[in-house]
């Protein structure tokens, strides 16, 4: 007999003997029966005891926090239908339903199935484990163990050669590599309502900054990690990159008290599908209509870029934009290369040509072409 | 009756050691217990571990044997042999345990960014399905009856707070399509916009290998039947992808990561050494890109192997005033053309007065008010 049973010891018979019961079971029976916990409750004085119970608790909210089915149950036992507490775990939330898939010869089914199959069409099963094996390489995900757990578990029943595979491969640039400490412990933060603390190197302000803010989401946008959070010194909502911070801790005291209150609603929804130059104030906000040559249009209304307003024949467009963050947009239009043109406002319209000369002023006409230091 | 509660829907701290040997306890003993076991380095590269790590954890449930009591139930026997992992057990944990509220989470995320929405529609290769909608049917079908089954309501508060934009369908379904001919093997037929190209969309043959992200960008990876070789496809300019039924092999060599170098796509051709001048305003957020260093004068000076002229003058006129091209000068003559193109359309001046000091931007692309 080994002189010590161990946690996961303990934990494996406490799961499978409450698993294989129908009925609940109650707390003095786990005592007696589980060897991680009998041979101190059968042979221990009161103490000894009230700390098996202890331990049983603390095995008891660790096995639920893993998402263990571990319910408590009211029920009633005897002649006199006393009711008393007891625990069990149903087999059908235990374990994962069997997923069968249509079209496929499959093995027939073992004893071991406690739910109806769940039927699987071929191309649903093709994104349920595509989608998961993508999210799993997404650089400095904060979920990509449990990403690559559920598809472990999915793909139990589905054989991958089946499902079929399409390679997604996800560049990992040097500041996704910072980031990936903090995605998860913002993540958590997020879920538990923990105010977090932070020095933050905003490019704008050139020194770092102390911040203590609220996390309300994290938004994985053009290949970084961004924290939507309220900063409470500013009592503004604000967006950090991730991987500007330093110092990163979340207020531990009262670990399951969350320290705010629920953010706004849909909060994300508003950084969704939205360029740089739509995030802002709406009072701010300025509407330009710009001209796009073909084949350029092309791509614009391939990437809903704007709205489409008219269209000029010969392929070319007219699309308008609502900008709240002119800078952005002045630079985006520049960046076309001269396939679009700010039509409207003369305002702004102006501003991209001002922009335009002084990026112009600096390769100056010269003789000969020289090399510039 | 109380059932469990969420206890912390959405990701903690890292799992204790316990915990993590219980999760992948939960997963070995149904694996193996399958006719014929399971290799264990099969069981070691699932599960990212050692094989040392394995054999612990098994040992932790073999040894159970000494203390358990004939009549307690769930006799669990394991077996390894020349290199496989056996279970035989007449009680419990034949099967996986159901997802974890974090699991079920991930398996939400992967399902809602299937959708097509709108005028999106995701041509099946087994066979055209659409929806009520128009749209595309089969993630509206997995999210209902998939979700249900797997997914536990509580999952769902933790969804609103994860957004992976760069993740969302692409509004036309390409790349749903082009990741379901890859998985088959199919050719494609693509309609695509050369960058810099003034005539119309080309269409190329494809044989569809992997899809790549960088860059905020997609890019699919594929060997072009007119090149005969494989080329990168940048997926904003596809404008459409259509499946043929003529499968293709896959060559058993081809990396898909070997595309990639240093957080970006790498594209093969004729290079050109172009170094460009990034103002201090801007130097902080390039140096941390290029791992480089700042200047005396706080600028930064980055040395890039260009192999596309278009997109170095894209990426040179994305920050306006605060890049500029220094060397070699044909570089700085593909910056003045473009600047030339759009200021004579107008009938601006040209060339304007050189100013005297190099201009102060006003910022550089953010996403929201950053801090």
């Amino acid at each position: 007999m080994p002189d010590r049973i161990t946690k996961v010891q303990r934990w494996l018979d406490l799961i499978a003997y409450l698993v294989g019961r129908r009925l609940p079971v109650s707390v003095e029976e786990l005592m007696e029966r589980i060897p991680g916990y009998a041979r101190d409750w059968v042979e221990g004085d009161e103490r000894t005891r009230a700390s098996v119970r202890r331990k049983f608790e603390r095995d008891k909210d660790e096995l639920r926090a893993f998402g263990i089915p571990l319910e408590t149950v009211r029920y009633r036992v005897g002649a006199l239908q006393e009711e008393v507490e007891g625990y069990r775990i149903q087999r059908k939330d235990f374990y994962l339903p069997y997923l069968r898939l249509l079209g496929r010869t499959q093995p027939a089914l073992a004893s071991v199935v406690f739910q109806e199959p769940v039927q699987v069409h071929p191309d649903e099963a093709f994104s349920a484990v595509e989608g998961l094996r993508a999210l799993s390489r997404v650089p400095a995900f904060p979920l990509a163990a449990a990403a690559r757990s559920a598809l472990r578990k999915i793909t139990f029943d589905l054989d991958p050669e089946a499902v079929g595979q399409a390679p997604v491969v996800f560049a990992v640039s040097p500041e996704s590599r910072r980031a990936a400490e903090y995605t998860r412990i913002l993540a958590d933060a997020i879920q538990r309502r923990k105010r977090a603390f932070f020095t933050y190197h905003g490019i704008r302000r050139g020194t770092p900054t102390s911040r203590r803010v609220q996390p309300w989401g994290l938004l994985f946008q053009h290949s970084h990690w961004y924290l939507v959070a309220w900063d409470e010194d500013r009592e503004a909502e604000r967006v950090f990159r991730v991987d500007r911070m330093e110092g990163l801790r979340i207020h531990e005291q009262e670990p399951h008290t969350p320290d705010f209150p629920p953010g706004p609603e849909n909060v994300m929804a508003r950084y969704r599908d939205r360029k740089p130059w739509e995030l802002g104030d709406a009072d701010e906000a300025v509407t330009a209509r710009v001209h796009f040559s073909f084949p350029t249009s092309l791509w614009a209304e391939r990437n809903g870029f704007g709205r489409l307003v008219e269209d000029l024949g010969e392929g070319g467009t007219v699309r308008e934009f609502l900008v709240r963050q002119v800078d952005p947009f002045l630079r985006w239009v520049l960046s076309l290369a001269g396939d679009a043109e700010i039509l409207s406002p003369t305002a702004l319209r102006e501003a991209f040509f001002t922009m335009a000369r002084q990026v112009a002023s600096l390769y100056p006409e010269t003789a000969g072409g020289q090399e510039h230091d | 009756m109380t059932r469990p509660g969420p206890a912390g829907v959405g990701p903690k701290a890292k799992p204790s050691i316990a915990g993590q040997q219980l999760e992948r306890i939960l997963y070995i003993l149904p694996a193996a217990s399958r006719d014929g076991g399971i290799a264990l380095k099969r069981l070691a590269k699932d599960l990212d571990v050692t094989e040392d790590t394995l054999l612990n954890d098994l040992a932790q449930v073999l040894s159970r044997s000494f203390y358990h009591p004939a009549d307690t139930g769930s006799e669990i026997q394991v077996a390894v042999e020349r290199g496989r992992v056996s279970v035989f057990t007449t009680g419990e944990f034949r099967r996986p345990a159901c997802l974890s509220l974090e699991e079920a989470l991930c398996l939400a995320i992967a399902l809602r960014q299937r959708r097509v929405e709108g005028r999106g529609r995701m041509p099946f290769l087994q066979g055209n399905r659409v929806g009520d909608d128009g749209g595309d049917p089969g993630p509206v079908d997995l999210l209902s009856r998939l979700e249900g089954a797997l997914v536990r309501p509580e999952a769902y508060s933790a969804l609103e707070k994860l957004e992976l934009q760069d993740l969302r369908p692409d509004p036309l379904g390409v790349r749903e399509t082009l990741a379901q001919c890859i998985a088959a093997r199919y050719k494609v037929t693509l309609t695509y916009l050369k960058p810099e190209s003034q005539s119309s969309p080309e269409s190329r043959r494809v044989r569809p290998y992997a899809l790549a992200h960088a860059e905020g960008r997609w890019y699919l990876l594929a060997h072009c039947e007119k090149a005969r070789a494989v080329r990168v496809f940048r997926l904003d300019r596809v404008l459409a992808a259509v499946p043929s039924h003529r499968r293709f092999r896959r060559p058993r060599d081809f990396q898909p990561e070997e595309h990639l170098r240093g957080g970006r796509i790498y594209v093969v051709g004729e290079v050109c050494h172009v170094r460009v001048w990034y103002s201090p305003k801007i130097a902080p957020w390039i140096v941390e890109r290029e791992e480089g260093q700042l200047d005396f004068d706080g600028g930064v000076t980055v040395h890039w192997r260009v192999v596309d002229p278009g997109w170095l003058v894209r990426h040179v006129l994305q920050y306006g005033p605060e890049a500029e091209v220094l060397s070699p000068p044909e570089a700085r003559e593909w910056v003045k053309d473009t600047l030339k193109k759009i200021l004579e359309a107008e009938g601006r001046p040209w060339p304007p007065p050189r100013e005297r000091d190099r201009p102060q931007g006003a910022g550089i692309p953010t996403t929201g008010k950053e801090g």
